[in-house]
């Protein structure tokens, strides 16, 4: 039916039509992809389960078949380990000829010089003293510039018969540990190692063939049985509707998704026409998205300031934490200081006490000593004759005469 | 002290100046290519002699960035099996040849990790120049090892792979000792298989 002959009841209940239609076919669409996502779902599961089996088998066979790794060839395991280093030599200069030309040219000289003493006050011998003096003095300057270098030359030499030493040591020991025996040892715990990784591989290649069909093809097998019938149906049923939706000629395609505004735009009296009742209808659905987009980016802001103030709350708790147990130890550390301090002041009080307690035991011996002075001048002869100054050493005096 | 050094001493030093001074800075790659350097590999008799020849010359080879203990391994190989075997690298002047020796090549490299060392050579011994095959269980590395024959013998290439295995990859630590390297999923699949996508990794 043509658009310009139906009437306005008749478009609004082709519009509900097709509204019905298309949530149909919308409805249809989600449960197949859903039905596609669940086959996904389990067709992951039955090859992570064949991985997981499979990997077990490997590890399983792993430690059962595989021979112990061979040992290292003994040669490798000398001490030390690796042959002796070399010296190194910190001067690049080496070129000595300087020097023993100079050394040379000094000793010579000072040999013409003993020469020419030993030939006494001659006049060959004056000559020959006089000639090699100031060549001996020369060279021997220039000699005791270069001399370090003989000194350094000497300690290389040595060096190197260290080094040699020390080569010698090793190549013994090297000798000892690298036999024909231990390679023997090394080429046969290879061949066993080798068998055995083989027969390893041979035994895991067999299960993953044997495996792949009973079990990876089979499992994917039996969830293509599973899902396919209700695919077929699902498939089926959105073709039907799609057909109908086909022969929809009221309006576009595109506009089948707001056919339900079109109808409610008639209905309620908003548009006369229905091409006026589309351009509102699409007008609308550009607004609602629009509020969609802003009601979201508002959610956004919202989570992100959310997630600020946690944050911050967080931070704000770790700081007051921190200055809590600064707090405490700060206490605590005043508590120990005033503990410390009373006990040095128990200490200075008991110090004190035992020191009085000295002054006054020194205080009573000596009024002791005083009272006994005292009665000792009163039993005595001379008594009256005494004068008063000499009764305070009665213990001592020589004019004691008892009565 | 120096200053009275006596003559005899001057002298003698003049003499054996060439001589200290070559043994303790030690050679040049080119000069065990020379005369002299053909005497002193003539002149290793005894394992440990050539041992420690063939150390001084990877020394020279890789230079201030070599590893010593790599390099003696090296060494220690060269001398055990490769030497006397009747491969292209065997004997004086091949077993020196950059593009003979493997183990030279590697050394001339320089790769420091032992185990690293050990497999570069191995991938060049097969002449190929990927190392990391040997590191990765999809490529299978085992297979492209030499095996014993079913009586027990084995040949130059068998002796000198294990010797090679074993100074440089058994000390590593894992499930397999490189260039035994298996995994029952990705060995199996192989680099260029089409079943590569059913075993992608989910998690």
């Amino acid at each position: 039916m043509s658009n310009d002959k139906m009437s306005m009841s008749e478009i609004i209940d082709e519009l509900h039509n097709i509204d019905t239609l298309f949530s149909r076919y919308r409805s249809i669409e989600s449960s197949l992809s859903d039905l596609s996502y669940k086959m996904e779902e389990e067709t992951d599961q039955v090859r992570h389960e064949h991985v997981k089996l499979l990997m077990e088998f490997e590890n399983k066979q792993r430690e059962k078949t595989i021979a112990k790794k061979p040992a290292p060839s003994r040669a490798l395991r000398l001490a030390p380990p690796t042959p002796p280093q070399k010296p190194e030599i910190s001067d690049p200069d080496k070129n000595i000829k300087k020097s023993v030309i100079a050394g040379l040219a000094f000793w010579a000289c000072i040999a013409l010089v003993v020469f020419g003493l030993a030939m006494g006050g001659t006049f060959y011998g004056q000559i020959l003293q006089f000639v090699c003096v100031f060549p001996a003095a020369i060279a021997g300057f220039i000699w005791h510039q270069y001399s370090n270098k003989v000194d350094m030359f000497l300690a290389w030499r040595n060096e190197q018969k260290e080094y040699d030493k020390k080569q010698q040591v090793w190549k013994a020991e090297f000798a000892k540990k690298a036999t024909d025996a231990d390679n023997a040892r090394l080429l046969g715990e290879f061949q066993a190692y080798d068998a055995s990784f083989l027969k390893f591989v041979e035994i895991c290649s067999k299960e993953f063939a044997d495996q792949y069909t009973a079990r990876h093809v089979a499992g994917l097998q039996r969830i293509a049985d599973k899902y396919e019938k209700k695919e077929e149906e699902l498939r089926s049923q959105a073709a039907e509707v799609r057909a109908e939706l086909d022969s929809v000629t009221l309006i576009h395609k595109n506009l089948f998704e707001n056919a339900w505004r079109i109808a409610a735009i008639l209905e309620t009296g908003r548009a006369d026409t229905l091409k006026e009742a589309i351009n509102l209808a699409l007008d609308e659905a550009r607004k609602d998205e629009e509020e969609e987009a802003r009601r979201e980016e508002a959610r956004q802001q919202e989570e992100i300031l959310e997630r600020q103030a946690e944050e911050s709350r967080r931070h704000n708790e770790a700081m007051q934490r921190a200055a809590e147990r600064e707090a405490a130890d700060r206490r605590a550390h005043d508590r120990e200081m005033e503990r410390a301090a009373k006990a040095q002041a128990r200490a200075a009080e008991a110090q004190a006490r035992e020191a009085a307690k000295q002054t006054e035991m020194a205080r009573e011996q000596s009024s002791a000593a005083s009272r006994a002075a005292s009665a000792r001048c009163t039993n005595c002869a001379n008594f009256s004759k005494c004068p008063p100054n000499a009764r305070k050493n009665s213990g001592s005096c020589g004019a004691y005469r008892p009565m | 002290m120096g200053f009275f050094r006596s003559p005899m001493t001057l002298i003698g030093l003049s003499m054996q100046r060439k001589k200290i001074v070559a043994e303790l800075e030690g050679h040049e790659p080119e000069w065990y290519f020379t005369q002299e350097g053909e005497q002193a590999y003539n002149n290793a008799k005894t394992k440990a002699d050539k041992v420690l020849y063939f150390f001084d010359y990877l020394n020279a080879v890789a230079g201030s960035r070599g590893n010593r203990d790599t390099l003696y391994r090296a060494a220690y190989v060269m001398a055990n099996s490769m030497d006397s075997s009747s491969l292209d690298f065997s004997g004086y002047p091949n077993i020196l040849k950059t593009d003979k020796n493997p183990l030279v090549r590697t050394a001339a490299l320089k790769p420091s990790e032992p185990a690293v060392f050990g497999l570069m050579s191995l991938s060049i011994l097969h002449g190929s120049d990927n190392a990391s095959d040997y590191l990765e269980a999809k490529a299978c590395p085992y297979k492209f090892l030499t095996y014993s024959a079913d009586d027990g013998s084995m040949s130059d290439l068998y002796k000198i792979e294990r010797d090679i295995i074993g100074a440089f990859c058994l000390e590593e630590d894992g499930e397999y000792v490189p260039p035994y390297m298996y995994d029952i999923i990705d060995s199996e699949i192989g680099p260029d298989s089409d079943d590569e996508e059913d075993y992608s990794d989910d998690e």
